[in-house]
């Protein structure tokens, strides 16, 4: 009977916790949506994918900090979008792939510390900018927003194993653009 | 060595490149946030739509778990009656006298059937339900009334002495079935009280039946031809 009590306040509890993020959210997140979708009914469709995404992770959802939620919001909304356009139209993903020589390159000189140490924030945020949404999502999911893999495999629809690999990739595309970035500065 | 700091170097990127990501989606965010130009005008449908959302997935997370936690005391119910019931399996074999206890019940009497009282010992109670019925009037000596079984068409008494020795009498009526032993028995013809009866016998044991126009009579026991006849022709009301 306990049981039943506790389990039930807790239904009730996360229930309460999502329409809040809801109210408190919804307009801006209606508004993002409106701009990438042109259209009054994705966006409505945008929102609805959206809290889906965030009912099927809410244990995750609920340990963000409030002063970040904002951004996932935006997040979720994006990530949403790239979902209804794979859904709609069938496209698949638009990645611009690492050269393989770039790669066997890197392999061979994985040095991510002086990567580092030579660029700075603007070099970084010019290197993200071909970076597929996908992988943005994933970046973001586990280092700001604390999401285990499985949690932002099931936010972004794709299996666990998915999510280290778009991490990888993320890291070497990176690493590639940043060194290919020094490069061009010589 | 190197390889374990190379992978701290490029968690370090990543987590730079994940807040200057998270800093861009807060920028959108205020941006969007300040803007009054944008409206919904389906807002109204939209709250009903994703509130409804929300509250459906309660409905759906509270039946899974009530189904959950059912399943969980289902199985820990069922072990339990299973230990309960092997208990009173092992107990209703072995002890005899929780068998006894157990057999002692009682139905009340709706139209068609008269008490029925299973009991261990003979006593006045017995007696009197008898008092309508055939029974022997003669019992081999050391025998009394052990067990009963009384209905309006059939009487069951098991007659015991000192010795845990028992023989059975029974009578009902000739549109019942009832199934004796006959295979490798001797076959003996004999009349009780006018009414025509065979004895089977095997190894000292006998079963006497004979039959009147409503009845079938049943004695049955370890004894002899002798004694069985004479409780067989003791029988009456």
């Amino acid at each position: 009977m306990t049981i039943a009590i506790i389990t039930s306040i807790k239904d009730e509890n996360e229930r309460r916790f999502i329409e809040e993020l809801y109210v408190k959210h919804n307009k801006v997140m209606w508004k993002y949506a409106m701009s990438l979708t042109k259209n009054k009914d994705e966006a409505d469709e945008l929102i609805q994918i959206s809290f889906e995404k965030i009912i099927r992770c809410i244990d995750a959802v609920k340990k963000i900090n409030c002063c970040k939620m904002d951004s996932y919001m935006v997040s979720i909304v994006r990530n949403s979008y790239y979902t209804l356009l794979v859904k709609k139209y069938k496209e698949k993903e638009n990645i611009k792939d690492i050269d393989s020589a770039e790669l066997a390159d890197l392999e061979s000189h994985d040095d991510y510390e002086s990567v580092l140490e030579k660029n700075s924030t603007s070099d970084i945020i010019s290197a993200l900018e071909n970076m597929p949404d996908k992988y943005k999502t994933v970046l973001k999911l586990k280092y700001v927003h604390e999401f285990d893999d499985e949690q932002i495999a099931k936010t972004i629809g794709v299996q666990t194993n998915s999510v280290r690999m778009y991490k990888t990739r993320a890291l070497r595309m990176l690493a590639v653009r940043l060194k290919g970035s020094e490069c061009n500065e010589k | 060595m190197k390889n374990n700091f190379n992978d701290e170097y490029g968690e370090i990127l990543l987590r730079k490149a994940a807040i200057l990501l998270s800093e861009e989606d807060k920028k959108i965010y205020e941006k969007f946030q300040n803007d009054e130009t944008i409206v919904n005008p389906n807002q109204e449908e939209l709250d009903i739509k994703i509130l409804g959302m929300i509250k459906d997935y309660e409905k759906k997370e509270k039946r899974k778990k009530n189904f959950i936690l059912l399943k969980k005391v289902s199985l820990k119910v069922a072990v339990f009656i299973g230990v309960l019931a092997i208990g009173f399996a092992i107990t209703f074999t072995t002890v005899e006298a929780f068998k006894v206890t157990v057999l002692n019940f009682i139905f009340e009497q709706k139209e068609k059937f008269t008490l029925i009282s299973l009991s261990d010992n003979s006593n006045g109670d017995i007696q009197t339900k008898l008092d309508t019925k055939y029974y022997p009037h003669y019992l081999p000596e050391g025998y009394e009334i052990k067990n009963t079984f009384i209905t309006d068409v059939r009487v069951e008494i098991l007659y015991a002495n000192k010795n845990n020795e028992i023989f059975s009498y029974s009578y009902f009526g000739t549109d019942a079935e009832t199934g004796i032993d006959t295979e490798n028995r001797t076959i003996t013809n004999v009349g009780i009280n006018g009414f025509e009866g065979n004895i089977f016998s095997k190894d000292g044991h006998r079963i006497l039946v004979f039959n009147s126009d409503e009845y079938i009579f049943v004695v049955d026991g370890y004894m002899t031809q002798a004694e069985i006849i004479k409780v067989a022709e003791s029988i009456k009301k």
